[in-house]
């Protein structure tokens, strides 16, 4: 805790010396025993971020995690998979580990042309889906993540999800 | 809570407190500029962590709700008419959502609770706040200090916390956190350290008697 939580002091009933060491110690241990968890304000910067976004939230529907697989006799690797809907739309998203991070193979249902990002708390990637509906992001750095599917047409409301795992 | 009559370009806030940051910072954000807002939330959300905290939310809820208070500042960004209530408007936010927590999980746990536990067991499981490791206090006589004060009433406990982690506590600010009228603090916490003090000299613990 810094200074700042100090300012307005008022002066009342006085405290002794044995006061002020014992309110010394518990701060300190306190402190130590209660910590403010590593990341906290940084998953909060990265929530409230999203949550400036101009745009409706699907609803996390299902999330699937397959047995490891191996593919072409490479490392195992856990696929997910993670099913959104809205009122007009639903996401699928399975994640793959791959070197450097996660791939994210997506799909948005009805098909159409739609801007799709990938936010996360250092940045955001963009890629957009072919007529199907579809679209890849091949590698994304670990850690909190949420996607924008934004529709080309103009008027309609752009979509995100929840955060997820990445 | 008195506007500052200034001239300064920015915001019209000069003040150094930590409220009148939390003011320009919100004023900057409705601005577009999030710089200053990320710098309040750095800090001012250790002081939403310990409220919450102090009202007996375990720290993995105790996550969601801080992170749950500024979500919905942001989401109701527009209803803070004056910016230097800011502060204020986060604590008692951060005390209700903690209250809130706090009522569901105790209606999780009677619901869990086995229908032939005695009543005493059921209610000390209530009360029995959780999850901390005193194990990191290396030194004997903090462990004994922690300990006693684990033993002070719930509502001591959490004033002396909020106090503890100040030199110069804002009773504003704690009055907020705790809904503890501005005016009762100073004798409570004389009858919180006074109880303490008394528990730990049956201890005759070296330094505290």
């Amino acid at each position: 805790m810094t200074e700042s939580w100090m300012e307005g002091a008022r002066a009342d009933e006085p405290m002794d010396e044995a006061d002020q060491e014992i309110l010394r110690s518990l701060g300190a241990a306190v402190v130590l025993v209660d910590p403010v968890p590593d990341g906290l304000v940084d998953r909060i910067l990265f929530a409230m971020t999203l949550e400036r976004l101009d745009a409706d939230v699907a609803e996390m529907m299902e999330q699937v995690s397959t047995e490891p697989v191996s593919i072409r006799g490479d490392a195992a690797a856990v696929a997910e998979t993670i099913t959104f809907t809205s009122s007009e739309l639903s996401v699928m998203i399975t994640l793959s580990e791959v070197a450097g991070g996660v791939r994210i193979d997506g799909w948005v249902a009805p098909g159409g042309a739609f801007r799709i990002e990938v936010h996360r708390s250092a940045g955001v990637d963009v890629t957009e889906t072919d007529p199907d509906g579809r679209f890849v992001f091949t590698a994304v750095p670990r850690g909190q993540a949420s996607l924008l599917i934004h529709c080309e047409e103009p008027h309609r409301r752009s979509l995100r999800t929840p955060t997820f795992e990445l | 809570m008195d506007m500052i009559e200034d001239d300064t370009p920015a915001t019209g806030y000069v003040g150094s407190g930590i409220a009148d940051r939390a003011a320009r910072a919100l004023i900057a954000y409705r601005a577009g500029f999030p710089t200053l807002m990320g710098e309040a939330v750095r800090e001012i959300t250790p002081l939403l962590w310990y409220a919450v905290r102090s009202q007996g939310v375990g720290r993995d809820r105790a996550e969601d709700v801080v992170q749950g208070v500024w979500v919905s500042f942001v989401g109701g960004i527009d209803t803070i008419r004056e910016p230097q209530a800011l502060l204020q408007w986060l604590l008692v936010a951060a005390r209700r959502a903690a209250w809130a927590s706090v009522r569901a999980s105790r209606a999780d746990a009677v619901k869990q609770a086995p229908v032939q536990d005695s009543d005493a067991d059921r209610l000390q499981a209530l009360v029995t706040v959780p999850e901390v490791d005193a194990q990191v206090l290396h030194d004997e006589r903090d462990r004994v200090l922690w300990a006693r004060f684990a033993l002070l009433p719930e509502r001591c406990q959490a004033l002396l916390r909020l106090i503890s982690l100040a030199e110069r506590p804002d009773y504003q600010q704690i009055s907020a956190a705790l809904d503890m009228p501005v005016g009762s603090i100073g004798a409570t916490r004389g009858r919180c350290l006074a109880k303490l003090r008394t528990l730990l000299a049956d201890d005759d613990v070296r330094g505290f008697s």
